[in-house]
């Protein structure tokens, strides 16, 4: 029996404060281990009484035990995410959902594309890259966001590039919204607009996406004119997901169940749909 | 093969007794669209029945777009009302049912799955639209890799006659979809009848109609074990399949050919936006459709927070909170809330399931406030 539809009680065991309004919950189940899971792959995080919300997976797939959610205030079920305390409880079903598929790939080059808030989904997958050594002729991570307080994880940034990963970051409006940002030196502007400096071999690279569906958009289209191909540019969508089980009807996009089929889709089964407004 | 037996109203009301009675004290709960007051005329609802008198023994329905009325027509033909107001989709997947409970003591949390016992539950009288209707819930709710475990415990034990149809209404386009109004076991249906009847009217004027009988399970026949029958004539036989055959034959809606291949590439028609500006968004269609399977997810505390309940209850994709994100509702117009109506009905629930979401019980378009026709929107998008 399955049991992806029965909640696990789980203790907040820490908290990483991530900007304003984000938190990265470090979560560990109450009566024994953590399941195995894949990057990319989502668990319902429930707070007591009020719902669940879909969340990814951001810690490596090799830490034992304890697992690494990263969420933004956006309603009142991730208000009631973040503001629980260490020791406090929070439910959770899961790992579910199609990951990365980065057993697969097949190209010399892997790209890892992240938008603002779409690195959390990306995290679990560069920390396995990051381990792969010569298996790939390049690794490269570009994140991109509004602004230098959004760019999750940058803690990381420095032990990714002594493994080997080729960290690139870029924010589209340097000064931010807090007065006292530290000033940014680096560079302005979307993801999209470093490709020409990274000089991307797009026939022999495969893409991993995720951030804002514009952004998605943007990148997958600008990443096909590179030559790469649309099975090979991987996105991982998100949609108002409720029961994570792919019984409740929410996250549909055209003919995609994204609890069920996803959240991981390749270009060329989701291009044709995820650009039609309001679909 | 198992040949077709008949029997008349006796024989109905031994099957009535046989259906209702499972060995135990309480007997099985046994449902029909059943006679119902509703004010100085009648309605017919699905819930338990007594007898055979529950039944709309006399009466037919006569539907068009956003209309419906049921007519006593003075006969003695006991199925004659095509569909009940609602579908069974009720009955094996109500409009709210519990998930769990969380209880909350000390800083610890216990949850509880709802239960999942069932009462022993049959069907007399659904449809074969209705009868495939089941097997797509049956497909979405029980084909995935996590199973829907309170269906799955509605579904194991449940008893279904079906009865085919000798007449259509006007908003009937089941033979399009190939649904009905024979029951036919490529429908997918075969997984969920156990007895099928055709009832067939003798003509006489004394004896009252005849029921031919036809089991699909080791269940149905043990069912007519214990009713009195005999071998069906050839001219019985001959009767009905005429009957089903001109019920079909005589629709006059249909699914446009092709319609799911065709509607994707229709995404940015017009004519979605001339539709939206009909349609009310009131979600009755999702509600009357047998097939229309999307759930809401409630969570409740009580006022200490120390108790918190979760329970599902149906959706629609016609409401706006049902694409509800961070950034605000994705489908913000009803253009774009009907197009995911329709779409997913008619075309990708093919890539989500494997077949199609539509039965063509006609339902969505009797029930319909302003009478919009699915069939007809849909011709009129592809055109």
């Amino acid at each position: 029996m399955n049991d992806a539809d029965v909640p696990r009680v789980h203790r907040v065991v820490d908290r990483i404060d991530e900007g304003a309004d984000t938190v990265t919950l470090v979560l560990e189940p109450v009566d024994g281990v953590a399941p195995a899971f894949e990057p990319a792959q989502i668990s319902m995080l429930g707070a007591f009484g009020i719902g669940e919300a879909a969340i990814s997976i951001s810690s490596a797939p090799t830490d034992e035990g304890a697992r690494a959610y990263t969420v933004r205030r956006a309603g009142p079920i991730t208000r009631a995410l973040t503001v629980t305390d260490i020791g406090g409880i929070i439910t959770v079903r899961g790992p579910l959902g199609r990951p990365w598929p980065l057993e697969q790939i097949t190209t010399r080059d892997v790209v890892v594309l992240a938008g603002g808030l779409g690195m959390a989904p990306l995290r679990s997958a560069v920390e396995v890259l990051a381990g792969t050594g010569d298996r790939f002729r390049r690794r490269v991570l570009v994140q991109g966001a509004r602004n230098p307080d959004g760019l999750l994880y940058r803690r990381d940034h420095e032990r990714w590039a002594e493994a080997g990963i080729e960290t690139h970051t870029i924010v589209d409006d340097p000064a931010g919204d807090a007065a006292d940002t530290p000033r940014w030196s680096g560079a302005v502007g979307m993801v999209t607009d470093l490709f020409d400096e990274l000089g991307l071999d797009g026939p022999d690279t495969t893409a991993l996406v995720c951030g804002p569906d514009p952004m998605m958009r943007a990148t997958a289209r600008r990443l096909v004119e590179l030559g790469v191909e649309p099975s090979r540019i991987w996105l991982t969508l998100e949609r108002n997901m409720q029961c994570g089980t792919g019984v409740c009807g929410h996250c549909q996009l055209g003919p995609v169940l994204v609890c069920r089929h996803g959240p991981v889709m390749s270009w060329a089964e989701i291009g044709p749909f995820h650009g039609v407004r309001g679909l | 093969m198992d040949q077709r037996v008949s029997f008349g109203l006796d024989g109905l009301a031994a099957l009535i007794g046989a259906l209702g009675d499972d060995g135990s004290e309480g007997g099985r709960r046994l449902l029909a669209p059943r006679r119902v007051p509703h004010g100085a005329d009648i309605d017919v609802v699905w819930d338990e029945i007594d007898g055979v008198d529950s039944l709309p023994i006399g009466w037919h329905d006569e539907t068009e777009p956003g209309r419906r009325r049921l007519v006593d027509d003075g006969t003695a033909t006991v199925f004659g009302v095509s569909l009940a107001t609602g579908s069974p989709k009720a009955i094996v997947h109500p409009p709210e049912a519990p998930v769990w409970t969380l209880h909350r003591t000390e800083g610890e949390v216990a949850v509880h799955l709802a239960g999942t016992d069932v009462i022993p539950t049959a069907l007399l009288g659904v449809r074969p639209c209705e009868a495939a209707a089941i097997a797509r819930l049956d497909t979405v709710l029980l084909g995935g890799p996590h199973p829907d475990r309170a269906y799955r415990a509605r579904r194991d034990d449940l008893l279904v006659v079906v009865v085919e149809c000798t007449r259509s209404t006007d908003t009937c386009f089941c033979a399009s979809a190939g649904t009905g109004p024979a029951h036919d076991v490529d429908a997918g249906a075969a997984a969920v009848a156990d007895l099928v009847l055709t009832e067939i009217d003798v003509g006489d004027g004394v004896e009252g109609p005849r029921f031919l009988a036809k089991a699909t399970s080791d269940r149905g026949r043990e069912l007519l074990v214990a009713v009195d029958h005999v071998p069906a004539t050839g001219a019985e036989a001959h009767a009905a399949t005429r009957a089903v055959h001109d019920a079909g034959h005589l629709q006059r809606r249909a699914l446009p050919p092709d319609v799911a291949a065709r509607l994707l590439g229709h995404l940015g028609d017009d004519h979605w936006q001339a539709v939206a500006e009909r349609c009310v968004a009131c979600a009755n269609c999702t509600l009357v459709c047998p097939t229309c399977f999307c759930s809401d997810l409630i969570d409740t505390t009580d006022l200490a927070g120390e108790f918190a309940e979760r329970r599902r209850t149906w959706d629609s994709c016609f409401r706006l909170d049902f694409s509800h994100m961070g950034s605000g509702p994705i489908r913000d117009g009803r253009d774009r809330r009907y197009r995911q109506w329709l779409t997913h009905k008619l075309s990708t629930w093919h890539e989500q399931f494997g077949e199609s979401g539509c039965v063509g019980c006609g339902r969505c378009i009797t029930w319909c406030p302003v009478g919009i026709d699915l069939t007809a929107e849909a011709a009129e998008v592809i055109s």
